[in-house]
């Protein structure tokens, strides 16, 4: 009779003690504790799958407790057995040693299997040297506590998948690139991924309703969308996506952009077109008078002036029409990029007058082969830039060289300008798609990553050096065309 | 000799006129196809100086319509080079193709005497 009552106390001892149970480690030591009168009973030994192939092994190595993953086959008997070969041999499998006597205790979990099949999710194994009434009553010692420990373990398996589930989310919801909230209905944050912590974290709630969103150069559209989850028509909460644009927008800025510039090409085409007309006049004229007028008058040395004057403009524009044509794109040519450099330096007179020009041309055979109003373009855009670093003052020089490299000849072209430099964290950047350090209007980020594919099409290179507050040279390098004559 | 030049731009007709008088040839000129046909027909030039694009009759069009045309010779004249060549000026029958702009009237004047020379 008392036997019975304790027995009884001691089942709601330990069913009261699994129910604070917050892991299966947690579960291994109080099973280990609760067998201890056991004697000859070795430490649990705890196999429970959370899908069909794969098992995890709770063991004990000293006092400590291990967690094992192990692929492997999985013992499908919902029955208590002793001894079983099946067994013993998946444990030999498992730990390498043999087994001793073995008392296999299946628990019944409620968890189900992808299927829909109950299966058999968990086993707890004793290893164990009892034998007659000892073991009967081990048996039942543990046969009372199978459904407290069973109810537990469905619990912390439960727990573990909600858990699992709630870091996927989690991680899931950080990797998003976008920021994101939520918000409650009061538009306190509930929730916020990492994004959003990255980029909104300090601006001001009430700013994160707004449409659109400027925030360290960074353009956000706002989307919001409420969540109704209760019955009442209210949203409970709100969930904000802050869709980053600042790309498209730039994209799309730098396409009315392109669009303007083609179209102001053009104009400059047909302009020059206009122009070329009375400007021919103009120097025929002159030249028809210069020949009435008497050598050493007046008269005679400004119609040479009119005369050359009005050459000048016709080089010129003949430079623009070839700079904005597109006719010419797929003709390589053989040019000397001294001639390159001469053709393009009269477009550029407005942007480069107040800098000390230093010009450098080599009188070496210079011939390359590309298309002279993409070559232009390059150079155009590399002088620009100088101007650009330099401001009001400074030396601008370019210089042209020709250099030996293997068997072949290289030419050179170096651009250097007496600006502010490039720092060291954007030298790596500059020529990229869109990198721009200039406000819009002034750079595009377009220059020198098209002239970069625009060198490298000819087989060339283009490199940069610069020091800070000292200057920046870009060096340009292309193979020498052999056929020409320097 | 007698230059008859036909071209809708008045600077280039001008120019043109007073670098032809300047070497004593007599000088025609009109500002279209139409007029340059009908001083064709009056005068019977020994050259003609033909700017190919002009509003209403083109140069080619004018060259197509000219009868009768002896020993005359005659000269396009473009803008757009591109287009145009000596090779294709001469598959239109002209004898001889100068690009515009010109850089040196007086030179014009000698190949178009050139040309006179050769017959
Ligand atoms: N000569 C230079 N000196 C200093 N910085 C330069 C120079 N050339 C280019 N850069 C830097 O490289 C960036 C990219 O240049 P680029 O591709 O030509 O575009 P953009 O000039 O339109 O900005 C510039 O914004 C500028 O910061």
């Amino acid at each position: 009779m008392t036997k019975k009552i304790a027995r009884e106390r001691n089942l709601s001892h330990f069913v009261k003690d699994m129910s604070g149970v917050a892991s299966v480690y947690q579960l291994m030591s109080l099973l280990k504790n609760e067998i201890k009168a056991f004697k000859t009973v070795e430490n649990p030994l705890l196999a429970y799958a959370q899908s069909q192939n794969e098992l995890h092994l709770l063991f004990y190595q000293g006092s400590k407790i291990i967690k094992k993953d192990v692929p492997g086959v999985w013992p499908q008997q919902a029955k208590i057995r002793l001894n079983n070969i099946q067994d013993s041999q998946f444990l030999a499998n498992v730990f390498g040693r043999p087994f001793g006597k073995l008392l296999t205790i299946p628990l019944q979990l409620k968890r189900k299997s992808s299927n829909d099949q109950l299966l058999v999710s968990a086993i707890l194994f004793f290893e164990h040297a009892l034998v007659g009434d000892r073991l009967v009553e081990f048996t039942e010692f543990i046969g009372d506590r199978l459904q407290s420990i069973s109810i537990v373990l469905d619990r912390l398996l439960l727990e573990n998948d909600l858990n699992e589930a709630a870091l996927l989310w989690e991680q899931t919801f950080d990797g998003l690139q976008d920021p994101i909230v939520i918000f409650d209905s009061e538009a306190q944050i509930l929730r916020a991924n990492k994004s959003f912590t990255e980029n909104l974290q300090n601006v001001k709630s009430k700013d994160l309703f707004e449409k659109t969103l400027k925030v360290n150069n960074k353009i956000y559209e706002i989307r919001s969308y409420p969540i109704i989850t209760g019955e009442n028509q209210s949203p409970s909460n709100i969930i904000n996506h802050y869709i980053d644009v600042t790309l498209a927008q730039r994209l799309k800025k730098q396409m009315i952009q392109n669009e303007k510039m083609a179209a102001l090409g053009n104009m400059a085409g047909n302009i020059a077109h206009e122009l070329n007309n009375p400007l021919t006049g103009i120097r025929s004229l002159a030249q028809v008078l210069i020949r009435k007028a008497s050598p050493g008058t007046d008269i005679f040395a400004d119609l040479h002036e009119v005369e050359m004057a009005a050459e000048r403009c016709q080089v010129i524009i003949k430079n623009l029409l070839e700079f904005s044509s597109d006719k010419l794109e797929n003709q390589k040519v053989l040019i000397s990029i001294n001639d390159i450099v001469q053709r393009t330096l009269p477009l550029l007179k407005t942007l480069i007058f107040q800098f000390e020009l230093q010009l450098k041309l080599t009188e070496k055979n210079c011939f390359v082969l590309v298309e002279p109003h993409l070559m232009q373009q390059v150079v155009f855009n590399i002088i620009k830039n100088a101007a650009q670093a330099m401001g009001n003052s400074g030396v601008l020089t370019v210089k042209t060289e020709v250099y030996k490299k293997g068997g072949a000849n290289e030419v050179q072209l170096i651009i250097s300008d007496t600006g502010g430099g490039i720092d060291p964290s954007i030298r790596d950047q500059i020529f990229d798609f869109f990198f721009t350090t200039k406000s819009t209007g002034e750079g595009t980020g377009l220059g020198l990553s098209m002239s970069k594919n625009i060198v490298e099409k000819f087989a060339g290179n283009i490199i940069v050096n610069s020091e800070l507050n000292i200057g920046s040279e870009f060096i340009i390098t292309l193979p020498q065309a052999k056929a020409a004559v320097g | 000799m007698k230059v008859l030049i036909v071209d809708d731009e008045p600077l280039i007709r001008r120019s043109l006129v007073r670098a032809f008088a300047n070497y004593g040839h007599v000088v025609f000129e009109a500002d279209d196809g139409v007029k340059g046909l009908e001083i064709w027909q009056a005068e019977a030039p020994d050259i003609i100086l033909l700017d190919i694009l002009m509003p209403g009759l083109t140069g080619p069009q004018v060259l197509d319509q000219i009868e009768n045309r002896g020993n005359a010779k005659i000269i396009l004249m473009s803008a757009y080079a591109g287009e145009y060549n000596l090779k294709k000026a001469n598959e239109l029958g002209a004898d001889m193709f100068i690009p515009k702009p010109f850089t040196d009237i007086f030179a014009v004047v000698q190949i178009a005497e050139n040309l006179m020379v050769v017959n």
